[in-house]
């Protein structure tokens, strides 16, 4: 019999199967063609996020114009950052020796009063702005009330606790924790607001002691846990997207015109934003009873080590009227809502009478002070130890001269 | 001479004419039409790179047309200088877009005409009746593999398919070797390891927990809830639970509800880790549920609030016994049960001189991990992924783990973070668990105080204190944070207690039958037994307090 030519009949299984392979090879091939060119030609920019440089933008910020020192403080400030991991606070400030910044075991350095008599020894515990950022050690709100009981022949030995970023219960906490290991002080001083109202507004309300990185913290350790076992192929699939030419080339088209912008990914500066539906009611609420809480706890600690408390209500540029070359500010602030006026009016209305309300102490100062929302030039934190200062002899005066 | 010209050639890529008349001068038509693609372009790479390129190309535009518009024979070398670059851009997206095309569609659908067997240029009509001669040997060679160009064999394109072919076959090998190992992948390794309690997986095996019928259920809900729910500040504490044997209502224990007749129990917070919470117990057996019934038998009306939350050391139940005082009325007393976990501490991580808990390294290595490694999957990453779900990876582990004693290899999960280092440092762990202790002890007096709450501190039996008897012996050599530390540094803590601890170490000893199924876990008959031992003193203290 003649052969008919047809090829299609001599095609058989291993044929077939051969052709099949043929055909995954060239995938693969395609795929690995695709995943080079993507490494290759990856964005650098999407590889590393650059990291927050204030120092950069110093120049703009009408409240630090000027001032020669703010560019090697704020660079000292940034590379000790928030500190180090806490288990039970969170994190608490690292030791670090600065030309403007020293911190030395877990507090940040002092000025030393040089009035002749027994200090009265004051502990200070609040966030960033107790701590002082954007103030030379000598010139935070602790050292200006130093200087300022000095200048009335009171011996102050203030212990500046202010941590980066913590509430009103992570500074409780570190004074309870504090008691227990150091001399009991004779008076403790916590500044608070800011930070609680800001837990507030970007996580709550939470109606349990927490603090402001909680939502990050535990987004991590849940993604952690989840992928401490095994990759998953969400995570191949995932790896594949990093490193495709093909996806690259398809998120750099949809970014032309998409019109949101390149895809950013998780940072701790998104955790930050505001969510649209912020119950302002709750979040008050919220903050007013964490507040309350922590006071609470801090009096009965307090007490039972014969420690004198004073509560200190901070003030923002909420509270104050921006002035010229504060006002552009407003439009930096990560946590951005049109509640912070209206909230912190309702906080401060519950506040009962043994808190100092410091809120409106920088009013009316004619020059710009603050170079953020919350944080103040050294001239803010003067005025800040000035309008706190009676209260705080007060205080003392009440005790026992030792 | 006139140049001799190629025909061929110049009917695909013709010359530019070379005798062509020139211009007089410029016109402002030719000016603009030489500036418009210019201005285009410099406008489309403006907005799409970056404005200072549209800038630079605006800038040389002007430039040159300036340039042409000054001097013709500066024009006539500018436009053959685009001409040529215009030529060679014009190869070069040719070969890119044809390319493109032949990837995009040709190949596709040659692919698709490959697996289909479909000649899609096939008329039919050769099939049959052709009077074409078959060719000796064209059964024995391969058919015509593209669909528009030479079939001859050529050598470059037969070992570019057996690459390909070789490429595929690695592949699919992986690829099967993939779907087994996750088909036959060994399930208690693919579920989540207990932290906590090695063992369990086979409890009912445990002579402690041997015979009991509710062990298998009570376990499952132990392990569904024992994570509990992140903490910012306390780590983690308890989520609400539903179950059979373990119920969890309003971040606490359920516990025995006491029968004595009273509208004014005495009310007892009850403060430790999974001992105290009740690990291995079901809710009317825990420590406080026996309690409350030691109690009622001496007719005491007895409120038991159960707070102890797994894996906590004394630090953290003093944290929550602060928070709770801030939140709920406060109880008359107040107990923390501690010592094992506090230690463990100690031993893994340890010294460790600033309070903290047992999960605070893991954590910390978690939480202060670069972001990259978190958001972004590594090449060891899928290889890690291949060896969870390869076949062959899975029977090599379990051939090796056969021939090994220490067991199944696991990834790095927090069992692994609990080894205790070879060289602990018995009296300076020793020194570190008495100072935390004694710190947290006088913060939860002090604290107790300010709030009018009796506090007591109950030091609690282990393994390592009662020494195993029967059916307890191979725990020890279980237990994740094993070390022949335990036994010296618990016995050089306890003889440091003050008298206002209550030592409850030798609670359990000379008990003939087998109480622990780990290191410091009991069945119910144990904790029956640890709370006899504690109700006198508590008795003594709610009587003091009546």
């Amino acid at each position: 019999m003649a052969p008919t030519g047809d090829g299609a009949g001599h095609r058989s299984a291993p044929r077939r199967r051969g052709r099949l392979l043929w055909v995954v090879g060239l995938v693969t091939a395609l795929l690995v063609a695709d995943v080079v060119a993507g490494t290759l030609l990856a964005n650098p920019a999407q590889e590393v996020p650059a990291p927050l440089d204030a120092e950069a933008g110093l120049d703009g910020i009408a409240a630090l114009a000027g001032l020669d020192y703010a560019p090697e403080l704020f660079r000292e400030q940034f590379v000790q950052g928030e500190g180090r991991y806490d288990a039970l606070l969170g994190w608490r400030m690292e030791d670090t020796a600065g030309e403007y910044l020293n911190i030395v075991e877990g507090e940040r350095v002092t000025r030393t009063t040089t009035a002749p008599r027994e200090p009265r020894v004051v502990w200070f515990f609040g966030g960033s702005t107790m701590y002082g950022f954007g103030q030379r050690d000598e010139h935070t709100i602790p050292s200006e009330l130093v200087a300022l009981a000095e200048g009335e022949g009171i011996a102050l030995d203030a212990h500046n606790f202010g941590a980066q970023a913590y509430v009103n219960w992570q500074g409780v906490s570190r004074f309870a924790d504090l008691l227990t290991d150091r001399p009991a002080p004779d008076l403790a001083v916590f500044y608070d607001g800011y930070n609680d109202l800001s837990l507030q507004f970007v996580d709550g309300p939470v109606r349990q002691p927490s603090h402001a990185l909680a939502r990050v913290h535990r987004e991590r350790l849940v993604a952690s846990s989840a992928t401490d076992g095994s990759t998953t192929a969400g995570d191949i699939r995932r790896w594949w997207a990093d490193h495709s030419a093909t996806v690259n080339l398809w998120h750099r088209v949809s970014d032309r015109f998409g019109g949101d912008g390149a895809e950013l990914r998780l940072t701790e500066a998104e955790p930050s934003l505001v969510p649209d539906a912020v119950d302002p009611d709750a979040v008050t609420g919220a903050a007013v009873d964490l507040l309350r809480r922590g006071r609470d706890l801090a009096s009965g600690v307090a007490g039972a080590y014969g420690v004198e408390v004073q509560f200190w209500f901070q003030p923002t540029i909420y509270t104050k009227e921006p002035v010229p070359g504060e006002v552009e500010v407003l439009e930096r602030v990560a946590v951005r809502t049109p509640d912070w006026v209206p909230v912190t009016q309702a906080v401060r209305d519950r506040l009962p009478a043994d808190v100092v309300d410091l809120a409106d102490v920088l009013d009316d100062h004619p020059d710009p002070l603050f170079w953020d929302a919350v944080h103040t030039n050294e001239t803010g934190a003067r005025l800040i130890a000035e309008a706190a200062w009676p209260a705080l002899r007060s205080a003392l005066a009440g005790q026992a001269q030792p | 001479m006139t140049p001799e010209v190629d025909r061929g050639a110049t009917a695909v890529w013709p010359l530019p004419p070379v005798d062509e008349a020139v211009p007089s001068g410029p016109t402002v038509a030719s000016v603009l039409l030489r500036a418009a693609p210019a201005l285009v372009l410099a406008l489309l790479l403006g907005w799409w790179l970056e404005p200072w390129v549209g800038v630079a190309i605006v800038v040389a535009a002007a430039v040159l047309t300036l340039v042409s518009l000054l001097s013709p024979t500066a024009a006539r070398g500018i436009d053959r200088a685009f001409a040529a670059v215009s030529h060679g851009v014009g190869r070069g997206l040719s070969a890119v877009v044809l390319t493109v095309v032949f990837v995009v569609m040709f190949v596709p659908v040659g692919l698709v005409r490959r697996v289909l067997r479909k000649d899609l240029l096939a008329t039919g009509a050769a099939a049959s009746g052709t009077t074409w001669l078959t060719r000796w040997g064209w059964r024995d060679r391969r058919l015509p593999e593209r669909s528009y160009a030479s079939e001859r064999d050529l050598l470059g394109g037969r070992r570019a398919g057996r690459l390909l072919w070789g490429v595929g076959l690695v592949v699919a090998l992986v690829a099967v070797d993939a779907s087994v190992g996750t088909v036959l992948v060994d399930p208690p390794a693919a579920s989540t390891p207990p932290p906590v309690a090695e063992g369990s997986g086979e409890a009912a095996a445990i002579p402690a927990l041997a015979g009991l019928d509710y062990v298998p259920q009570l376990f499952a809900e132990q392990f569904a809830a024992e994570s509990g729910q992140y903490d910012a500040l306390l780590g983690w504490r308890l989520e609400d639970s539903d179950g059979e044997y373990l119920n969890i209502v309003g971040e606490e224990r359920v516990s025995a509800t006491s029968a004595a007749a009273t509208d004014d129990p005495v009310v007892v917070w009850f403060f430790g880790g999974s001992a105290m919470y009740g690990f291995g117990q079901r809710d009317e057996h825990t420590i406080p549920s026996e309690l409350v019934a030691l109690a009622e038998a001496d007719g005491v009306a007895l409120e038991a609030h159960n707070f102890g939350t797994p894996a906590y050391v004394n630090w953290q139940g003093l944290s929550l016994f602060n928070q709770l005082l801030t939140e709920r009325e406060a109880p008359d007393l107040a107990v923390f049960y501690d010592g094992y976990n506090d230690l463990s501490m100690q031993l893994v991580d340890g010294p460790v001189t600033e309070p903290s808990h047992v999960l605070a390294r893991v954590q910390e290595q978690q939480l202060t991990a670069p972001a990259a490694t978190v958001d972004r999957t590594s090449v060891q990453d899928i290889g890690g992924w291949w060896a969870d779900h390869s076949g062959v990876t899975n029977l090599y582990r379990r051939v090796r783990d056969r021939f090994e004693d220490d067991g199944p290899e696991v990834q790095l999960t927090e069992a692994e973070a609990s080894a205790v280092p070879a060289d602990v440092d018995v009296d300076a762990t020793a020194d570190a668990t008495a100072d935390l202790l004694a710190r947290g002890r006088e913060l939860t007096a002090a604290v107790g105080e300010a709030y009018g709450v009796d506090v007591q501190f109950w030091f609690q039996p282990t393994l390592y204190t009662k020494g195993p008897v029967e059916g307890e012996g191979q725990l020890p050599g279980r237990a994740a944070n094993r070390t022949p530390a335990w036994i010296p540094t618990i016995a050089a803590l306890r003889a440091g207690f003050p008298a206002e601890v209550v030592d409850l170490a030798d609670a359990l000893d000379g008990y003939p039958d087998p109480l622990f199924w780990d290191t410091v876990h009991t069945n119910e008959t144990g904790a029956r037994l640890v709370a006899e031992a504690a109700w006198p003193a508590l008795l003594a203290d709610l009587t003091e307090m009546t």
